[in-house]
């Protein structure tokens, strides 16, 4: 009886001892790793920002800008305006769980032992936080992507946008002094063929910096004409200073592969009919008898350019590259402040150049017939409209077209009749996350409330 | 090995001592003289017995001393028989009055049935065969109370999901685990998908397999459902849903040959209802602005809001086939007194309602069992190829319900000039719509191929040194390898790469090995009966997948990855083990009073090295034969008081101690995206979802309450329960703003609770052997509320799985587990619409509680009638108060497809009130009343919330048992059933027992383009030799 029970008992106690044992070291996943270098992040961080500024953020922008018209499905409720708290999720998640965090991270993990990361993340982390505020308004800065920290960093407050703009001129004003130390130990690896971007060359990010500080300076017009005005010029001037002329610019880039794809090419591809060039944006050009017509738009299946045309190849084939930052970009920014300066001669110019610009960077060519007409303005000629409009025309696909809009309501532009809402929206709603689970989220849902700037 | 030889050592030393015997033969019959097979003969007082065979006869060695013999059978009256000189012992078993039912219970060990403390649910094998379902899980559907089964759709090899009183858990599988012959059996609905693939893959693709789906139904046995979390301490953590245990077929003494086969037709059930009189166009007018309609052209629309048609067809007949399904079953067994054998092969081939698809699945089974009286060896294995073509289903351009039920009526979709009329001269799409694939296209020119090869097996030694104690070892093992291919040709509208084509291949494998080590005494010390189990428990499971996607073929109809531009490759290996130790003991007392106290603690590996690995749960049962007080048993001839109290822990899955780092994928819920390795260069960014190092155990903790009554000889059964139970420190992505740079944490916040009445009836209202015609009823009705307690500090709404913008399936404290969260219309204060200028209703900002999944009741009622061999029986199967989610309802009457549509002649004005509060009287033209309100174009998603509820005829079956021909053959019966024959519910789109996101989702309930369900006609017969 005895030597029974012991002999069930063994095995059994045995068992226990080494039931630990057994299911130890079996935690760790084989699939993914738990660190990673900045070599790693920084690409991430590129690719995020090329989906947050060339893709849902982006064709939303043209559409409420009538320069692509929705027509199918969620494209028709966008037409409409019916833009919702969970339809704007994704984008917002986009930036903040990937776009800001990772470069965040690098900025962190890099220190000041490898400073051009850590200035090309900043410019970056810039980039996307600048993308959030023009959508949003007040958003969380200071007290955000802190949240593997722990609880106590799980409702980030909302920082007054003026606050942000100002932290983002603090971030480019440091990434520029970062991608100037060159020393060996200022930089224990350098950035390379993983910044996709610039590959490595910190002068061109210096001079995206410079011309980022001048988009934002110039972004606070209707708060403050004048002061913005001259602090613009002078981020301009840092900007031309620097050789933005001859600078690459800053460009989404985009591959064959299906995962590399240009987005508008892969929405019109994917969701064929749901946004074609929209009439507004075609009357326009069409007007202006404007030579990127015919590399803005495809045509139908007519052989006229309708809202049966989709984007055409230039911004819209397979491997297009999208503009992020241009030079052309900072000649109508110097355009625009000069005339709020009230510099008319050098916003004529400014234009003029900016115009130019765009039409060889596009049609590969100078346009003498088309620069006459609209490129030789003088300090007689030169209005606001003017400048404007063609900015319109040179920055479609960038998310700025909207934001121009909202500080100088041009073009003019006509709301949707179909719409409920009284007129053309001016910010996007709060995200529905945002609103269920930061207690300290300032949740807006009216699409009519104008952000600081805009006021 | 060294434990092992042990055994045998042993083994030999015990059979050596084994005296003097003599050997008692004989026949044991029924009432009526008809041979008892598989009647328990065992010796009084000790373990050695025999069963009969299949001509009830046996033949048992008796050791010296031994004065009793006992035979017993499920259902008749045990009896006890004082052994003579005599060597031969006939016996005529009587039906039951008083009968011991035993029930198998946990790690296979039998129980009576008036010592269980909780319900438990018996079904046979024969009534799950008989269901006429491939799947097995499928047919326990309505088969008792508290079982809620959901098919996924009616196609070959579609999930089907088994939920056992409710869910009771937010991440964790919420489906019980299934058991056969002791060894866990995966039941993983397993989904190709890519990790670049940023949405709910489960929104679209193909209807995924359960892979319960490998197990042939006609070997099945027995099967018995424990509903609660009381087996989990002797089946470890999968357990606190629930087991399904199931019990093979096993060989008797004597050469058998069974053979069954049937002959099913099936065809579809349910389609939503069309109007056929207005053809394409937008606003009464043509297709494109008066435009000719053009293949390929841009701004063609999907809707049907044109002029009348002048021509109509009729393709939905024209898509949907007739489908039809072989079976063959042939199984021999046989053996003598020390082995038994059983093989069975068993074929199914099954084409679908969707032309080109089918399932063809082949099992194999082999069991033996041989041993002594005090060895015993038992082992079984069984290998399973089960093939199939599925075709593309759900939100998806590629889906076939998605462009097929959309078609305008004035579009024939066979009506191209190129190969079957689907396709035009050139090789392209005939479509009424470019972005839409023509559903015959996709159907020929989209396939989804599978093939699973399965095996398992697994070996148990009994040792029985003496007649109170048993040792046991088993060790078992469960693999597979499922190898896929998804081709989208090229011209396919497959939203990831439309154009070019696109193909998969995809390998997984997964491996569970189970050990069991476990020994049993028990031993009869007066009018107390005590048994004590203990043992030892490891599990180890392994997953791996490789995928490979190439994109852009580059000659046409050439399939292989060879012949593609560009690929992207994926793998996931996950390894997972589980360690426990257990150990119950069960007391009986004058067999009236019973009680089991049984614990474990597991070890297992998903925890983070910070946190503690080993969890214990104890439970508790106890029940009282309360009819052993009364002696005048001629009303109550039994009566059981029972109760229980169980715990069961749940380790959190794997990997989910740590925060890791991915390859980051961009999607904006439009395009394919953008992704790693992109123009060359790889990236990782943090994972959205942050690991917790700090993780616990999920704890189920449930209180269980009910009795078992049975009246006039047993002829009225019921049992009545009560449960309740808690679920908490639930696995939860607690959601975080994503300001702080995360999506979620997992964390141990949640609590949910599920309390419910079960009933189950039956009743003999007619003997067939008195009046000559028998007429039996059973019955069961369930109810199951589920609360979900709490979330997360600050949290009360927490997306289950992602469904689709707007709508989406949500645990909210307070509303049961899965309920429906969207957009809701705004109300005043009577609750009336609130109308906008244009005439239409205007939606509140935020999204909001909008409908329960989940039924209120379910119900299952199955009459027999019987007559001289013949057979009748139906199954009615109800299911009341569950909503669905009818997206494609919303759809459809936005395109102006669905037959109230036709209604387009008048304007319509939406009942509600005006922002000053005046009644709304402003008209809308049908397209916005259609479109606007009751359809998807901006609405709310409450319109499309309906009722699911349904009362069908899920199985009637007439079937004729010959009288006895000829000696050599046995029992011959033909049969005819009835599946799905009748339905009646008020849902407006497919037959509302539907799941987009099927069994391998934590959801349910959502309707969006599904494939529809079926009915059938099965023709078949069984005869045994």
């Amino acid at each position: 009886m005895k030597r029974t029970i012991a002999i069930i008992a063994m095995p059994i106690l045995l068992f226990m001892s080494s039931c630990q044992k057994y299911v130890d070291g079996f935690d760790v996943s084989p699939n993914s790793p738990s660190n990673v270098p900045v070599t790693q992040l920084l690409p991430a961080s590129q690719l995020a920002l090329f989906s947050s500024y060339t893709g849902e953020n982006a064709r939303r922008a043209a559409v409420l800008m009538q320069q692509q018209s929705g027509k199918l499905f969620q494209y028709d409720e966008l037409e409409r305006y019916d833009i919702r708290e969970e339809t704007i999720q994704n984008d917002w998640q986009t930036i903040y769980e990937i776009g800001l965090i990772n470069p965040q991270l690098i900025i962190e993990k890099a220190g000041d032992a490898n400073k051009k990361y850590r200035g090309i993340a900043k410019i970056v982390k810039a980039m996307n936080l600048g993308l959030a505020t023009d959508l949003w308004g007040d958003v969380p800065n200071k007290e955000a992507l802190q949240g593997q920290k722990g609880e106590a960093n799980w409702n980030p407050a909302y920082d007054a946008q003026e606050q942000i703009f100002a932290d983002m001129q603090t971030m480019l004003d440091e990434a520029i002094t970062d991608l100037k130390a060159n020393g060996d130990k200022d930089n224990v690896i350098e950035p390379g063929a993983d910044d996709i971007i610039f590959n490595g060359d910190a002068d061109s990010w210096i001079i995206a910096a410079q011309v980022l500080k001048a988009r934002y300076l110039n972004r606070l017009s209707k708060r403050d004409p004048g002061g913005s005005a001259t602090r613009t010029l002078a981020a301009v001037d840092a900007a031309l200073a620097a050789g933005s002329a001859t600078a690459k610019d800053m460009m989404a880039l985009a591959g064959d592969n299906p995962n590399e794809q240009n987005q508008w090419y892969a929405f019109n591809i994917g969701r064929a009919g749901y946004m074609v060039m929209s009439n507004n944006f075609l009357t326009i050009l069409k007007n202006l008898n404007d030579p990127r017509l015919p590399l803005y738009a495809a045509r139908d299946n007519q052989g006229n350019y309708t809202e049966g045309s989709i984007v055409g190849t230039y911004y819209g084939a397979a491997n297009a590259n999208l503009p992020l930052v241009t030079y052309y970009e900072l000649k109508f920014i110097e355009a625009e402040a000069s005339l709020r300066a009230g510099n008319k001669q050098r916003a004529a110019d400014a234009l003029n150049a900016a115009v130019k610009a765009n039409i060889r960077k596009v049609t590969g060519a100078a346009n003498a017939v088309y620069e006459t007409a609209n490129a030789s303005e003088t300090a007689a000629t030169i209005t606001l409209d003017k400048i404007m409009t063609q900015k319109y025309i040179a920055l479609f696909t960038q998310p700025e077209v909207w934001s121009d809009w909202r500080r100088t309501n041009i073009p003019k532009l006509t709301k949707n009749a179909a719409s409920t809402l009284a007129g053309i929206p001016r910010r996007l709603p709060t995200a529905q996350t945002e609103r269920q689970f930061n207690s300290k989220a300032k949740v807006e849902s009216n699409l009519l409330a104008p952000v600081w700037w805009d006021n | 090995m060294k434990k092992l030889s042990l055994l045998l050592m042993m083994v030999l030393f015990a059979t050596g001592i084994a005296l003097a015997q003599r050997t008692i033969q004989g026949k044991v019959s029924d009432a009526k003289g008809e041979p008892m097979v598989g009647t328990s003969v065992v010796v009084k007082g000790t373990t050695t017995g025999t069963t009969t065979d299949i001509d009830g006869n046996y033949n048992l060695s008796v050791p010296a001393g031994s004065t009793t013999l006992i035979f017993s059978f499920t259902g008749f009256q045990t009896q006890e028989v004082t052994l003579s000189s005599s060597n031969v012992v006939d016996l005529t078993l009587q039906e039951g009055i008083l009968l011991s039912e035993t029930v198998v219970t946990a790690l296979g060990i039998s129980k009576s049935d008036k010592s269980l403390g909780f319900a438990v649910t018996k079904v046979s094998g024969e009534t799950v065969a008989n269901s006429g379902e491939a799947n097995l899980v499928q047919g326990l559907a309505s088969k008792g109370a508290g079982i809620i089964v959901t098919s996924s759709a009616g196609v070959p090899g579609a999930s089907s999901k088994i939920i056992l009183r409710g869910n009771s858990s937010f991440l964790l599988d919420n489906q019980p685990l299934i058991v056969i012959d002791n060894v866990p059996y995966d039941n993983s609905t397993n989904t190709l998908s890519p990790s670049d693939y940023p949405f709910n893959p489960l929104l679209q693709g193909v209807n995924e397999s359960n892979r319960g789906l490998d197990i042939n139904p006609k070997d099945v046995e027995s099967i018995t459902l424990l509903k609660g979390p009381s087996a989990a301490a002797l089946y470890g953590t999968r357990a606190a849903n629930g087991v399904i245990l199931i019990t093979t077929k096993k060989g008797l003494k004597g050469l058998q040959v069974s053979y069954g086969a049937f002959y099913d037709m099936s065809e579809v059930n349910k389609l939503p209802k069309m109007q056929n009189i207005y053809g394409q166009g937008n606003g009464g007018g043509t297709i494109v602005n008066g435009a000719v309609r053009e293949e390929g052209a841009l701004a063609v629309t999907p809707n049907s809001w044109g002029p009348k048609a002048t021509q109509t067809f009729d393709n939905f007949g024209n898509y949907f086939q007739k489908a039809s399904s072989y079976n063959n079953n042939l199984a021999f067994s046989g053996g003598s007194d020390k082995v038994t054998f059983r093989f069975s092969y068993g074929n199914n081939y099954q084409t679908g309602i969707v032309p080109n698809t089918f399932l063809k699945r082949n099992t194999f089974r082999l069991g033996s069992q041989a041993g002594t009286d005090v060895f015993k060896v038992d082992a079984n294995i069984a290998y399973s190829v089960t093939e199939d073509r599925k075709a593309q289903n759900g939100s998806n351009l590629s889906g076939v319900m998605l462009p097929l039920l959309r078609t305008p009526i004035d579009f024939n979709l066979i009506g191209g000039n190129g190969t079957g009329g689907y396709e035009n001269l050139d090789g392209s799409q005939h479509t009424y719509l470019p972005n839409y694939d023509n559903p015959f296209w996709t159907a020929y020119h989209n396939p989804a191929n599978g093939t699973v090869n399965r095996f398992t097996g697994n070996v148990q030694f009994t040792y029985m040194p003496n007649d109170w104690l048993k040792l046991n070892y088993r060790i078992g093992t469960d693999m597979y390898n499922d190898a896929r291919q998804q081709i989208f040709d090229i011209g396919s509208n497959n939203i990831n790469n439309p154009a070019g084509g696109e193909l998969f291949e995809y390998s997984a494998r997964h491996e569970e090995i189970n050990s069991d080590i476990f020994a049993t005494a028990s031993k009869k010390f007066g009018d107390l009966d005590i048994g004590l189990t203990v043992g030892n428990q490891l599990n180890q499971r392994f997953d791996k997948f490789i995928l490979t996607r190439g994109r852009d073929f580059g000659v046409p109809g050439f399939f292989s990855l060879s012949n593609v531009s560009s690929f992207f490759s994926d793998n996931v290996k996950t390894e997972r083990r589980l360690a426990g130790v257990f150990g119950s003991l069960d007391l009986g007392y004058k067999n009236t009073y019973y009680l089991t106290v049984s614990g474990r603690n597991d070890w297992a590996s998903t925890f983070g090295p910070q946190a503690k690995s080993s969890f214990f749960y104890p439970s508790v049962s106890a029940s009282v034969v309360f009819s052993e007080w009364i002696t005048n048993k001629n009303i109550l001839s039994f009566g059981k008081l029972r109760l229980s109290y169980a715990k069961a822990g749940r380790e959190p899955f794997a990997y989910s101690s740590r925060t890791v780092f991915l390859q980051p994928f961009f999607a904006d819920g439009f395009t394919n995206g953008i992704g790693f390795p992109y123009l060359g260069v790889n990236g990782m960014g943090i994972s959205n979802t942050l690991g917790n190092a700090f993780l616990r155990p999920e704890i189920r903790t449930s209180y269980e309450a009910g009795v078992n009554l049975k009246f006039m000889q047993n002829r009225f059964t019921l049992g009545l329960t009560y449960y309740y139970d808690k679920s908490s420190d639930l696995l939860v992505r607690r959601p975080l703003a994503s300001t702080t740079g995360s999506r979620s944490i997992f964390s141990n916040v949640g609590e949910m609770e599920n309390r419910g009445y079960e009933v189950e009836l039956g009743a003999d209202i007619l003997d067939e052997k008195k009046t000559g015609f028998g007429w039996n009823i059973t019955g069961n009705w369930a109810q199951n509320k589920n609360k979900v307690l709490r979330l997360a500090e600050g949290v009360s709404e927490i997306s289950l799985e992602n469904a689709f913008t707007g709508i989406g399936s949500f645990a909210i404290v307070g509303q049961p587990y899965g309920a429906f969260f969207g957009t809701k219309w705004q109300r005043d204060a009577n609750g009336a619409l609130v109308i906008g200028a244009n005439g239409l209703p205007i939606k509140d900002a935020a999204n909001q509680y909008i409908g329960n999944p989940n039924p209120k009741w379910t119900a299952g009622i199955r009459n027999t009638f019987s007559f001289k061999g013949l057979s009748l029986t139906g199954l009615l199967d109800v299911r009341e108060g569950s909503s669905i989610w009818g997206g494609t309802i919303g759809r459809l009457y936005r395109i102006g497809r669905l037959a109230e549509t036709a209604n387009r002649s008048q304007t319509f004005v939406i009942d509600g009130v005006k922002a000053d509060g005046s009644k709304n009287i402003t008209p809308i033209s049908p397209q916005d009343y259609f479109g606007k309100y009751l359809g998807d174009n901006g609405s709310a998603e409450e319109t499309k919330v309906y009722d699911a509820s349904w009362v069908r005829l899920r199985e009637a079956t007439l079937s004729y048992t010959l009288p006895k021909v000829a000696n050599w053959l046995r029992n011959a019966t033909i049969y005819a059933t009835g599946r799905n024959l009748w339905l009646k519910t008020d849902y407006l789109g497919v037959d509302p027992e539907t799941s987009l996101t099927g069994a391998g989702s934590q959801i349910g309930g959502f309707d969006y383009f599904n494939m529809p369900s079926t009915k059938s006609l099965i023709f078949g017969l069984r005869a045994d030799f």
